[in-house]
């Protein structure tokens, strides 16, 4: 008995031992990082579920938050986006590993790389890619004759500025040559490229890709603050026109556009995003769209959220946009074109959950404009609309009163106090602890400071 | 003259070691709450450093929202838990009764602990969204591999010291004699008669002598003329040399001498003794 008690407990240990090799061979090589996870998921052609290692809790088989049916508020969706971003990406670490070290010792990033102006955009770094010119391409003027040498990129990568001055244009490009020369080893292009508007920005681009077809092929924008909501409003305008967006912290957050097939997109917002809330519905509904896709690699990784740290403080590109672009440029790679057309987005056909979701775009242009039928598709969504309950109402509740319910529940008293009520209490406890308690109890649970100091300032009122 | 008991060197190491232990505990808070800047400084350079990238207290089990306050403050506490808690390992160490026990108990005190320490570091690695550079691989690998080669040498001598015990056994004279009997065929019995030699007696035969003539100890004993017999202090197994009459058995008759001191061990050793007694006496 004592020998097979011994002999079970070496197989577990066993066991143990093989499980922290693996994972520190996921943790650490890039090869293997890759190869699980295209035995995870499939080709991207032909994605499909691993059906014997999805019952092993891996990274790559995380729920998505959105599909929890827990009536929460946006705050703690926040908090579970983060963390479902940083497992569904844990197959980048490798990559990002070696992105953090070529930061720290590159000298001369573009020492190899030719900077190019083009009319309306200036400061392109090219990868120094070329192919040979195709009989189609003859034809399409692209080259004077077959077996020219034609230049492309798998990628360009653009950062997006808002135009003030050519000084801040110059800082702003010499912060990013090391994160350029990263990219532009793997083929990528890399600008920088300052705009006035949203229009203005959706203008240049749409030039530069009449102009450069083959370069200017798959473009990957990355903005913060008021940039950033630029980059959104482009979106609303042209859609397909970015293969992948990341966003750090827009100044403003934009309704997204009513279509599927949008590009993926990589939110970053700051901690204190999420304490105001402000825009966070509107982010909820970028990232549900986002997500709206047949392709399981498209569904899982298109739509991500992350609460940011240092992104202030980081001049470089921080290491999961760069990962992101590399793997949404080797996604489409093996996809071979076949990139999901933009289709007017079908929220009945969505909530079955069986159908495509896709109405074709050429379907949608070629439909006669119905006045009729318009108004009647409105009524119908607004019916819908109308019995889904609204999952975000005010009813105060929130961790910590509901882990003071939890912990006080024999309390016969208690059931009688209403959330607000208790979220007074509470919080007037805290602030009596001393100074600072009230403030850690914020960072633990943003929505009951939150309410707690609207409530004070309501009770403070005047008018109260 | 009043016998006071006399404990070894390695326990008294052990309880002393264990008191100090003890009292550093005392003696580091109270530096602390006088304001010993020397120390709070120590605890602060701690709190900030970094191991794989990882700030210490987070590793420690801090939020990295924490103030540096509360992540000394755990810092203390669980320097001064892990003092309290190896402190009492030595003091309890030095009342376990052999040294191979002893070291044995030490060495996995400090194997296992460090072994879970790596597997847990690990653990937090793997599943955390931390980015290292070349020069945090080096420090993870290396760390790693001295903790894991350090744990695993220190679990493996814990063994060790047990064998090397039941070796030093065998290896003691009187074992490796009876083993050494124990093994012999009779066909093996006249070279270990010759290298003993015919002269030089061992103790199993005088033994096995006394005990194939118990009723005629006295008499012989006797017989013997005191003058013939030395006085020796070389020890008790020493027998007398000369021309004592022992009874002996003929070179051609095979003795099974592991049978016989297998049958009464506890015999032939009393029996013995009581012969060199009788001896000592007469001298």
């Amino acid at each position: 008995m004592l020998n097979l008690l011994k002999g079970f407990l070496l197989i577990l240990f066993s066991l143990f031992c093989i499980y922290l090799l693996e994972g520190a061979c996921f943790r650490l090589v890039d090869g293997y990082a890759n190869w699980r996870l295209s035995l995870a998921w499939g080709k991207p052609s032909q994605p499909a579920f691993n059906s014997i290692l999805k019952k092993i809790p891996l990274d790559h088989f995380i729920a998505q938050p959105l599909d929890s049916q827990e009536s929460e508020h946006l705050g703690y969706w926040v908090g579970r986006e983060s963390e479902y971003s940083s497992k569904i990406m844990s197959f980048t670490r490798p990559l990002r590993d070696m992105y953090k070290d070529f930061i720290y010792r590159k000298i001369e990033p573009l020492a190899n790389f030719e900077i190019r102006d083009y009319d309306d955009i200036q400061g392109v770094v090219l990868p120094g890619l070329k192919k040979s010119a195709s009989v189609e391409d003859v034809q399409k003027q692209k080259a004077r004759r077959v077996g020219d040498g034609l230049e492309y990129a798998k990628g360009i990568f653009i950062k997006v500025i808002v135009q003030r001055n050519s000084d801040s244009y110059r800082q702003e490009f010499k912060d990013l040559e090391t994160s350029f020369s990263f990219l532009l080893e793997r083929g990528f292009a890399c600008l920088v490229l300052p705009v006035v508007s949203s229009d203005d920005l959706v203008d240049k681009i749409t030039r530069f890709q009449e102009q450069e077809g083959l370069l200017a092929k798959n473009l990957f924008g990355w903005a913060d603050g008021k940039a950033a909501t630029f980059l959104m409003q482009s979106c609303q305008t042209k859609p397909d026109c970015w293969k992948a967006i990341m966003l750090t912290d827009p100044e403003k957050f934009v309704k997204p556009p009513n279509v599927t097939g949008l590009p993926w997109t990589y939110f970053v917002i700051d901690d204190d995003r999420r304490l105001q809330e402000q825009g966070l519905d509107l982010l909820n509904e970028w990232i549900k769209l986002a997500r709206t896709n047949e392709n399981l690699y498209a569904s899982r990784l298109s739509g991500l959220l992350r609460i940011g740290k240092r992104f202030n403080v980081d001049k470089t590109i921080p290491s999961y946009f760069v990962t992101y672009a590399l793997f949404c440029a080797k996604f489409i790679d093996e996809l071979h074109g076949d990139w999901p057309e933009v289709g007017v987005f079908s929220k009945t056909k969505f909530s079955d959950n069986n159908q495509s979701n896709l109405i074709p775009k050429s379907e949608v242009a070629s439909s006669n404009f119905d006045l009729n039928r318009i108004e009647k598709r409105n009524n119908q969504i607004e019916e819908e609309e109308s019995l889904i309950p609204t999952s975000f109402t005010a009813n105060f509740d929130c961790e910590m009163v509901r882990v003071y319910r939890a912990n006080h529940s024999n309390d016969p008293q208690l059931p009688l106090v209403t959330n607000r009520d208790l979220i007074l209490k509470l919080g007037l406890g805290f602030e009596e602890m001393g100074q600072g308690v009230l403030e850690q109890i914020g960072v633990k649970d943003p929505l009951f400071y939150r309410y707690y100091n609207s409530l004070r300032a309501m009770e403070e009122s005047p008018l109260h | 003259m009043i016998n006071l008991p006399v404990h070894s060197f390695n326990r008294v190491l052990f309880l002393s070691l264990g008191g100090v232990c003890f009292l550093i505990i005392p003696f580091f808070w109270a530096a602390l709450a006088y304001d010993y800047k020397a120390l709070e400084n120590v605890m602060i350079s701690l709190s900030e450093s970094y191991f794989v990238g990882y700030p210490i207290p987070e590793l420690l089990g801090s939020s990295p929202v924490d103030s540096i306050m509360s992540q000394v403050f755990r810092m203390k506490i669980l320097f001064s838990l892990c003092l309290f808690a190896y402190s009492l390992l030595f003091i309890s160490l030095s009342t376990v009764g052999t040294l191979a026990n002893r070291t044995k108990f030490l060495f996995r005190a400090f194997a296992i602990p460090l072994f879970i320490v790596v597997v847990a570091f690990w653990l937090k690695f793997i599943g955390d969204d931390h980015i290292i550079n070349k020069e945090e691989k080096s420090e993870l690998f290396l760390s790693t591999t001295i903790c894991l080669v350090l744990s695993i040498f220190l679990y493996a001598y814990s063994f060790r010291s047990k064998k090397k015990k039941s070796r030093d056994i065998n290896h003691s004279p009187s074992r490796a004699n009876k083993a050494l009997v124990k093994e012999s065929k009779p066909a093996d019995l006249p070279e270990v008669e010759k290298v003993q030699g015919q002269e030089e007696q061992s103790v199993e035969e005088d033994a096995i002598t006394e005990i194939d003539k118990p009723a005629t100890e006295s008499e012989e004993i006797d017989q013997k003329d005191s003058t013939d017999i030395e006085p020796d202090d070389s020890g008790p197994t020493a027998l007398p040399q000369g021309n004592v009459e022992i009874e002996t058995r003929s070179p051609g008759e095979e003795v099974n001498l592991g049978e016989v001191i297998d049958a009464t061990p506890s015999d032939q050793e009393s029996e013995a003794s009581e012969v060199e007694e009788q001896i000592l006496k007469e001298s």
